[in-house]
This record gives C-alpha cells, sequence and structure tokens, in this order.
C-alpha cells in the first residue's frame, strides 16, 4: 500500500529550483516525523525525498529552524522523533495528566537496576541483586516493568527457572540510544583501566558513577533528568 | 531395565516373549549416512590473496555442496531432513552454523550472551520471550529453515531485526540473479541490502542473511546455510588487504567488500565442512543405534535430534507424547549408547544433541 503511494509521489521535484526543492523536502520530512507516533526511520524518510538529498544536512537545516520552538528533533531507537526540550518538562509535569511528561524520575535504586539490566542482560533478579550489593526488588523490576523500560526475557536455567529481565525499544528511546550498542563504553565511564578486571567489577564501578551522580541529584529531587543524563552518558 | 533396553542381538528371556516388532515399529527406517573425506590439504590454506581467497571458496564450496547432495538416494516421507537427496543430518548442521553465526552477531552487538547462552535462551524459553541477542539468533534459525530464496521472506527477517519491513526484494533478486557467479552473487547482494538499510549494526547482519540466501539460490541449495557471519569472527579477516583502517573487520558498504566476502565464504566453508564431517561420523552413530530404542516414539526423538541444533527431554516428551520421566530415560540411554551428547554441562534444565 505504503509503497504504491510512494511510487506515485514526486520523489525528485526536478521542475523546481535548488531552494525551493530542499525548502520542500525539508517540509516533507518534518510533517512525517510530526504525523508519526513512532520514531521515523532513515528509510522511510528516504522514500520521500529525492536521492540527491542529504538526510542528515536536511535535519540538520530543520533543526536549525526549530531553535526558538521548545520543541526539536532527535535520533532515537532508530529514527527521528519530536520531542519537547528537556527543560520544559517540569512545566508538563505541573499540568494535571501530563504527570509522566519528560524523562520519569526514577529512583537511586531503579536507576541501578535499570543500568545494570541495561549492561548484562538478559539478567535475574538474584543476579541484578549481587551485582548491586543491595537486594532489587520486585517492586522496582515491576515500577520498571510499568515504564515499559524493561521486559521479561527468556527463563535462566536456574532452580525455580526465574525470569531474565531485558531492556526494550522504548528504554532506547527514553535515553536517546541509536541501539544497545550505543550504551556508554564502560571503560570510558570509568577511567582507570578497566584491563586484567572481572567484567562484574567494571560493571560495579560504572553503576557507582551513575549512582554517585544520581546522588548528587537527589539532594533536591531524586528525578534524574535528560540534561544530566547526557553529562552521565 | 536393563534387559528392556539391551540391543536386540541377546537372547530373549523366555520363548514366549513377543517377537521385537514393537521394537521395529518404534525405530526410525534405517538411513544410510554417507562418510565423507576431510577437507584437501591445498583447499584448507594459502595465502591471503585475492585470486587465491576465490579459488579457496570455489573449491571449499564445491566439496560442501557434494556434502549437501549427499544424501541417501530413496528419501523417506517421515524423515526429519524433508529435502531430498540432503544427508539426515543437514538440520542439526544449519542449527548449528545458525548458532556460531548468532554468537557472532550478539558479540557485533556488544551483547554479552555466548552460543551456550544463546541455546538456552532458545530451547529452554520455549518459543516464548528472548533476548535482544536472542531475538537475532531467531533470524538465523528462521531463515535457514525457508527455502532459498530472495522473495518476500526477506521482510520478515528484516522485520524481526527491527529494520524497516518495506524492503525491496524484487531488486535484491536481480541484483543476485546478475551477478557472474555465486560469490559476487552473494557480494552484491549483500552491498546492496546494507544499501537499502540505515547503517546499523543490525543492517549488517541483515546483509550476512540476505549474502547466504543469494550463495544458496545461485549453487540451488535447498535451503540457506548460514557461512558469511560465521567466518567474519575470524581474526585474520582484520588482516587482509581488504580489512579497514587500523585493521577493523570489513563491512558490507566497503569498496574491497567481493574481496573479502571470497575469503570469508572460504574460511566459512573449512569450518562448515569440519562440522559435517563430526555431524556425519555422530548421525552414523546415532542411526546404527536407532533400531535398540525401545521408547514409544523413538524414531520421532531421533527425527529432532537430526533436525536441530539442541532438544531438551520437555520438547522431546511434549512433542511425542511421553511422559517427562520417560523421556529423560530415553535421552540417558541415548548418551550411555554414545551416540548423543549433553551440551549444557549441567546437572538440571539438560539439552542433548549430536
Amino acid at each position: 500500500m505504503s509503497r504504491v503511494t510512494a511510487a506515485r509521489l514526486d520523489r525528485d521535484l526536478s521542475d523546481l529550483p535548488e531552494g525551493m526543492r530542499w525548502r520542500e523536502w525539508m517540509l516533507r520530512a518534518e510533517a512525517a516525523i510530526f504525523a508519526s507516533a513512532k520514531p521515523v526511520s532513515r528509510e522511510t524518510l528516504a522514500r520521500l525525498v529525492g536521492d540527491a538529498c542529504r538526510l542528515d544536512a536536511l535535519l540538520a537545516d530543520i533543526n536549525e529552524e526549530l531553535k526558538g520552538r521548545p520543541y526539536e528533533i532527535v535520533f532515537v531507537a532508530g529514527g527521528w522523533q519530536f520531542r519537547t526540550r528537556p527543560r520544559h518538562a517540569e512545566t508538563l509535569r505541573a499540568l494535571a495528566g501530563a504527570k509522566d511528561a519528560g524523562p520519569p524520575s526514577f529512583t537511586k535504586l531503579e536507576m541501578l537496576a535499570l543500568s545494570a539490566i541495561a549492561y548484562q542482560q538478559p539478567v535475574t533478579r538474584a543476579e541484578l541483586s549481587r551485582l548491586a550489593g543491595h537486594d532489587i526488588s520486585r517492586d522496582i523490576l515491576g515500577q520498571l516493568k510499568s515504564l515499559g523500560v524493561i521486559a521479561p526475557g527468556p527463563r535462566a536455567p536456574m532452580p525455580g527457572a526465574p525470569i531474565a529481565w531485558v531492556t526494550t525499544a522504548r528504554f532506547l528511546e527514553m535515553f536517546s540510544l541509536g541501539s544497545l550498542r550505543d550504551l556508554p563504553e564502560l571503560d570510558t565511564i570509568e577511567d582507570a583501566g578497566a584491563l586484567g578486571r572481572e567484567i562484574d567489577d567494571t560493571v560495579e564501578a560504572a553503576l557507582d558513577d551513575a549512582l554517585g551522580l544520581a546522588e548528587e541529584e537527589s539532594a533536591e529531587d531524586s528525578a534524574l533528568d535528560e540534561t544530566k543524563l547526557e553529562a552521565w552518558r | 531395565m536393563s534387559v528392556l533396553d539391551s540391543p536386540p542381538t541377546s537372547a530373549p528371556l523366555s520363548p514366549a516373549r513377543r517377537p521385537p516388532r514393537a521394537r521395529r515399529d518404534a525405530a526410525p527406517p534405517a538411513t544410510q549416512v554417507v562418510e565423507i573425506q576431510p577437507l584437501p590439504r591445498w583447499a584448507r590454506t594459502g595465502s591471503d590473496d585475492q585470486t587465491t581467497a576465490a579459488f579457496r571458496a570455489g573449491a571449499g564450496l564445491a566439496l560442501f555442496d557434494q556434502i549437501l547432495r549427499g544424501g541417501a538416494p530413496v528419501a523417506d516421507v517421515s524423515r526429519a531432513a524433508k529435502d531430498l537427496g540432503e544427508p539426515v543430518y543437514t538440520g542439526c548442521l544449519r542449527q548449528r552454523l545458525a548458532l556460531r553465526a548468532a554468537d557472532f552477531c550478539a558479540t557485533l552487538c556488544r551483547l554479552r550472551e555466548d552460543a551456550a547462552a544463546l541455546r538456552d535462551a532458545e530451547h529452554l524459553a520455549g518459543g516464548s520471550e528472548t533476548s535482544p541477542a536472542g531475538q537475532r539468533h531467531r533470524v538465523f534459525r528462521l531463515y535457514v529453515s525457508l527455502p532459498a530464496r530472495l522473495d518476500s521472506a526477506l521482510s520478515r527477517a528484516a522485520g524481526q531485526l527491527g529494520l524497516d519491513e518495506a524492503i525491496d526484494a524484487g531488486a535484491l533478486a536481480e541484483v543476485a540473479t546478475t551477478a557472474p557467479d555465486p560469490l559476487l552473487s552473494a557480494a552484491r547482494a549483500s552491498a546492496a541490502a546494507m544499501r537499502l538499510c540505515a547503517p546499523s549494526t543490525d543492517a549488517e547482519i541483515f546483509a550476512f542473511v540476505v549474502a547466504d540466501l543469494a550463495l544458496a539460490n545461485q549453487l540451488r541449495w535447498a535451503r540457506p546455510v548460514p557461512l558469511l557471519a560465521v567466518a567474519m569472527a575470524h581474526p585474520s579477516l582484520r588482516r587482509g588487504a581488504w580489512a579497514r583502517e587500523g585493521g577493523s573487520r570489513p563491512r558490507p558498504s566497503d569498496a574491497d567488500w567481493p574481496a573479502a566476502v571470497a575469503f570469508a565464504y572460504g574460511l566459512a566453508v573449512v569450518e562448515a565442512h569440519a562440522l559435517a564431517v563430526d555431524l556425519a561420523r555422530r548421525a552414523q552413530m546415532l542411526v546404527s543405534v536407532a533400531p535398540m530404542l525401545r521408547a514409544k516414539g523413538a524414531g520421532r526423538v531421533v527425527e529432532m535430534l537430526f533436525a536441530d541444533d539442541a532438544v531438551t527431554p520437555a520438547a522431546a516428551a511434549s512433542r511425542v507424547g511421553l511422559s517427562d520421566r520417560a523421556a529423560r530415560r530415553l535421552f540417558d540411554r541415548l548418551v550411555a549408547l554414545g551416540a548423543i551428547r549433553e551440551l549444557s554441562g549441567r546437572e538440571t534444565f539438560r539439552m542433548y544433541g549430536l
């Protein structure tokens, strides 16, 4: 269906002059991203514009125009999406019915559990607790699950066949990651060389770093907002 | 118990005992497994030179092709390998290569799961939720069970990898069929697949799938065999003339990709051939002990073992209608007879395979 309409759409716009053509492509890309509920992939956008169009430059131009607006186009979870800027999260949260607007406020332990799952997935609750040196309760995992950032994965071959947890596409979207490959390298977080150390040690060290950052913030508010998260990355 | 399970050659306990008819019903039809010779030395080693690499890949693929066509001439309908002419163990061969390919792809995506963890995730989960690495493993498992055609099945694979499903399979098929030889066909189709998708890790995995499909299609294999991703993990691929700056792995978007593909297939086919030699020997063993099995549905369990990398007693029990205990006993008996191995090394949640 979509291919039929794409075939009818004049992608190259060869009858327009250079500037107008670029302008039209910008509008098309923006319209597609605006109308979509999910992040719009590169391939989808490529079907709306001519082959000669450099998508990255096009999106940079769109973002340039959006400078004065409270929203921008961000590349997340394999596609582009409209996002309100992080500093407006508080404003939106003040609205009734928009409590979850912006990045959700993870507590210290939730953040710890989530980062451990992200690096060590699939991982069971027992392993998580051992890794974190702290009991990760079912409530924490339940909360993360209800936020849609983790999902039950395969069952581990251990007594009781416990569920091993994995992260979801929503997790990537929320933390502005293209894929799990884009998770920050553990040894860049922890500058002391990770050579010869057990992976679990490095993870723990990385988690301590993340935790330290979360602690600074929890002085006022346990929220870990997008900008701070950027700093952590 | 030992009497019940003893080989048919042993004397019956009493003359009144029924002749071993039930035994014959349960046992699968005896299938001849042809023993294969190891790959000759000249097809295994050589310099990194481009023409040598292509020669080696061609020689290896020709010999591997002989294995895939060297099955029993009479095909039994009930047999696990339904493709005429393929030996019985090719299902296991494909799935085991798929596991190796998925292992490499998990490393590529910086996921920590190894082959054993992937095997657990696939066989113990029973087809339900899996991890991100398990998801990629399922892509390989799925496509080795499909006919070797570049068609709409591709968009399903792309969807499973989280890529855009609207892949133009027709264009890929055209690229693959117009290439002068199978190796170039694989190289060009995979490069074209990479161009169609966004440059991500998953697009690269998709390119591996497309390359294997194009190759199998050109060689007229019934189903694809995962080869390219298996060899991509090899360190010598980082050293050749086609490797990128700084000794990193070649990518489908590189200009030297066809040369790298030829070299990689040369390596992969050596590995696949060695695996096939090993599996042929083990399959021969299993075929020879199969008539000794008396459990209900033992023949179908043997088929499951031929068709897949690993089988859990629970899966065998539910498929054949055995009790859990009877299934476990059957597998213990097969291990005792030396026909199969326990693959997990655990005391519980065990898995068995050739």
